[in-house]
């Protein structure tokens, strides 16, 4: 009895060790970053077809005193034309050694002219069918071939380039000049049908491009005026209606969109405004959203009204036109009056040109248009979209209350510097 | 001294196991079911269903006080004569039978899909179901003991993927609150009554249970208890999945416990809940596979009836088989025992209440 049963036992333990999906570390190659483009020779509406580039880790980084990535970058990036995602995996197997895996995809860079075919939705949608295709990575989208993306992208600190996405991402929607952009919000999204879909604009740094100054947010990906360090840029988002992309955002106007938007999570917003006091100067300050926006949708016969109050909280960080604005509260007030309206152009003129050009909205309001409907099929019937939210009356108040002035409350008055 | 039994079980395993086999149809393709006929509000189906097949347990539990020391068929035999008992106990048997294999066939299909799909089916399956079978051959007591023993750690790691769902989560998804309609809710909340189909064949297990308050207790409470696990899953889902997405989602547990991350470094962290997933699946089905087996020795008369676990594990292995895949499985074969067993859990509790009335008042 006793043997039977240790047999029996052994047979448990080596089925359930599962020779057929042991996977040794050594044998399995990590994609971090997908990229997806357009064949260039194939017409994509014809045949389906795209360009997936791969780029994997490098596992001999944990060898000490193994040498970087820096080596050479065409060993780890590879780019290959397939009918899909999916099997050119196996495609790449035709050079690779190991067996690929997503499972550790950070982001898939998508370029712009992939994205703003239909072919893009179709390739997302449907991968998510393959179980290793996770929901919560990020999409990048690419004015340049994905493929060059990766391939020019050379982080400065870091050599791994998975913390690299994983922590320029993290940062970025910090600060709010991107939106955080993972496929799950993207199906969420696209399937729900009412909303746009915000996702992270990146692109290749021109050489030279200190020419066109502008205010610290109102930047596209590529043309931030810098000098070194990584050429690659993420500021500002691709608009995506029904999963198509339609338009771009500046960094501005993403900002904008990520206030606006309560499922948004901004948590360190640095914004110059212009001093009311001596127009020639800024006055920097940190931006936070004091509670969640409020939005109200009324409805009524023909479009609704909706009803949007913003409060925000100010620290101000610097005025280098060295106004007193800690110690005189008619001067904090003028200041508080400046960055209302300020603020409140800003976002009614997104909110406008959304209304005009896009024909719907990346704030994710549809979530307070639907309380009001007590079933899917009412809700949908009345077409927030399409029907209602391009003519609906918006209004924008702003509430802001400044409640810091940094670690140093008075300036010193210039007269008595110079003195 | 009171003499404690050996086969008899306190409220805390017969609790534990109640919760176990019920609530595990949050995580498996139940929710896909839902998600289809009634969008975001699938978790109102969850507490439509109890509440519709709440009437029936009591009933049946008011004839089981009766009666103690007697389950179900016994009182059945008692109540409708031989052959009709002998038909019903045999329908019943039939029903536990193709649940089990559809079930557990199903659960063999998501562990391949999601984690496993280099191995073959036949192999994955044999290899949980001997493990079940192993379970079920430890006797019902056993059972009730490994089951109240992992709880804590599963309601923790559970209690873990909910909090790091939140995050994701957005609130107002829940809107419109009544998803596809009132209409289709309440149709759905009584097509949907085999979902606590357990509850009713734990009748079986009556005579093993401590006493009478242990087990109405221990019934009802775990009933209400996995109500809730359900809901508070399927919002999650939804709330993170959104309502339009989530129906398209095979397996949404699954794909949930992928979505988590703990922080920035830890990552990929469902094999995590995979673990004590599996720990409750085993058990679920160790539990089914010693009720069917009961069934059987009760309808063929046969005292020892463990001796038939493991026959019975093979038919359910070659029935499980049978499906080519889980639309045939879940969508084609499930739907119909749903469809024909709602009618017989609803009314066998108040019939036999009836006939035994009736037959009380004639005696008198």
């Amino acid at each position: 009895m006793s043997y039977i049963k240790i047999i029996l036992g052994l047979g448990i333990v080596l089925s359930l060790a599962g020779c057929w999906d042991r996977k040794e570390l050594e044998q399995m190659s990590y994609t971090i970053a997908i990229g997806l483009d357009l064949p260039e020779k194939i017409e994509a509406k014809e045949k389906q077809a795209v360009d997936v580039t791969f780029q994997f880790a490098n596992p001999k980084l944990n060898i000490k005193g193994a040498p970087g990535q820096e080596e050479d970058p065409e060993r780890n990036i590879v780019t290959l034309t397939a009918p899909d995602i999916v099997t050119a995996k196996n495609m790449a197997n035709s050079f690779i050694t190991r067996q690929i895996s997503f499972s550790h995809a950070k982001v898939i860079v998508v370029s712009e002219e992939l994205a703003r075919t239909d072919v893009f939705y179709r390739f997302m949608g449907s991968a998510l069918k393959e179980r290793e295709v996770r929901r919560e990575t990020s999409i990048i989208v690419t004015k340049e071939n994905a493929s060059e993306f990766i391939r020019k992208n050379k982080p400065e600190s870091q050599i791994r380039a998975h913390k690299y996405y994983q922590f320029i991402i993290d940062r970025s929607v910090e600060t709010g000049l991107v939106p955080e952009s993972t496929i799950n919000r993207l199906l969420a999204i696209t399937d729900g049908d009412a909303d746009l879909f915000l996702a992270i604009n990146g692109s290749i740094g021109k050489k030279n491009n200190g020419v066109t100054f502008k205010e610290e947010d109102q930047y596209l990906a590529g043309n931030v005026p810098k000098k070194g360090g990584n050429q690659v840029q993420l500021i500002g988002s691709a608009v995506f209606k029904e999963g198509k992309m339609i338009a771009k955002l500046t960094g501005e106007e993403t900002r904008s969109a990520l206030i606006l938007d309560n499922t948004a999570r901004i948590e360190d917003m640095y914004v110059s405004y212009q001093d009311p006091l001596n127009e020639k100067y800024m006055v920097a300050c940190r931006v936070k959203k004091k509670t969640a926006t409020k939005v109200k949708i009324k409805l009524r016969k023909g479009p609704p009204v909706i009803n949007v109050m913003v409060p925000i909280e100010i620290e101000v960080l610097s005025s280098p036109s060295m106004e007193n604005y800690a110690e005189d509260l008619q001067k904090q007030r003028i200041l508080k009056k400046k960055i209302e309206s300020e603020l409140k152009e800003n976002l009614s003129t997104l909110v406008k040109r959304t209304q005009d050009e896009f024909k719907s909205e990346p704030f994710y309001w549809s979530l307070y248009a639907r309380p009001l409907f007590s079933s899917t099929k009412e809700y949908e019937k009345w077409d927030w979209t399409n029907k209602n939210y391009p003519f609906a009356t918006v209004n924008i108040k702003v509430d802001v209350e400044i409640v810091g002035f940094g670690k140093q409350m008075k300036e010193s008055e210039m007269e008595k510097v110079r003195d | 001294m009171v003499k404690v039994e050996k086969d008899l079980i306190g409220i805390r395993e017969f609790f534990s196991v109640i919760v176990f086999m019920i609530s595990t149809k949050a995580t498996d393709m139940t929710t896909t079911r839902l998600f289809e006929d009634t969008f975001n509000a699938a978790w109102m189906v969850i507490i439509g269903s109890f509440v519709i097949i709440l009437p029936s347990i009591v009933v049946l539990n008011l004839i089981l006080k009766k009666h103690q020391t007697k389950n179900l068929l016994e009182i059945l035999q008692l109540a409708m004569g031989r052959y009709v008992a002998f038909g019903i106990g045999f329908i019943l048997f039939l029903f536990l039978l193709v649940n089990t294999s559809v079930e557990s066939r199903s659960y063999a299909d998501q562990l391949i899909t999601m984690n496993f799909p280099k191995t073959p089916l036949f192999i994955l399956y044999i290899a949980l179901l001997l493990f079940c079978l192993w379970g079920a051959k430890k006797g019902w007591e056993a059972l009730g003991s490994v089951a109240w023993m992992i709880f804590p750690y599963v309601t923790i790691a559970l209690g873990i993927l909910v909090f790091l769902l939140a995050k994701d989560a957005v609130i107002n998804r829940i809107f419109p609150l009544f998803g596809a309609g009132k209409w289709e809710i309440a149709k759905s909340s009584f097509d949907n009554v085999p979902i606590y189909a357990e509850a009713f064949f734990v009748s079986m297990l009556y005579p093993f249970v401590k006493d009478h308050k242990t087990y109405s207790r221990g019934l009802l409470g775990s009933l209400a208890y996995s109500a809730l696990m359900m809901v508070i899953l399927y919002m999650s889902y939804i709330l993170v999945f959104d309502s339009q997405s989530v129906g398209k989602i095979t397996y949404p547990f699954n794909e949930a416990t992928r979505l988590v991350s703990i922080g920035r470094v830890i990552t990929n962290i469902e094999t995590f809940f995979l673990t004590f997933w599996l720990l409750v699946i085993i058990v679920k089905f160790a539990v089914y596979l010693y009720l069917v087996s009961m069934l059987f020795g009760y309808v063929f008369n046969i005292k020892e009836f463990e001796h038939t676990l493991i026959p019975i594990t093979i038919l359910v292995l070659l029935l499980g088989l049978i499906p080519t895949n889980q639309l045939d499985n879940i969508f084609i074969l499930k739907q119909k025992i749903i469809m024909y067993s709602k009618y017989m859990l609803l009314l066998l509790p108040p019939l036999l209440w009836l006939i035994l009335k009736v037959k009380a008042v004639k005696n008198r």
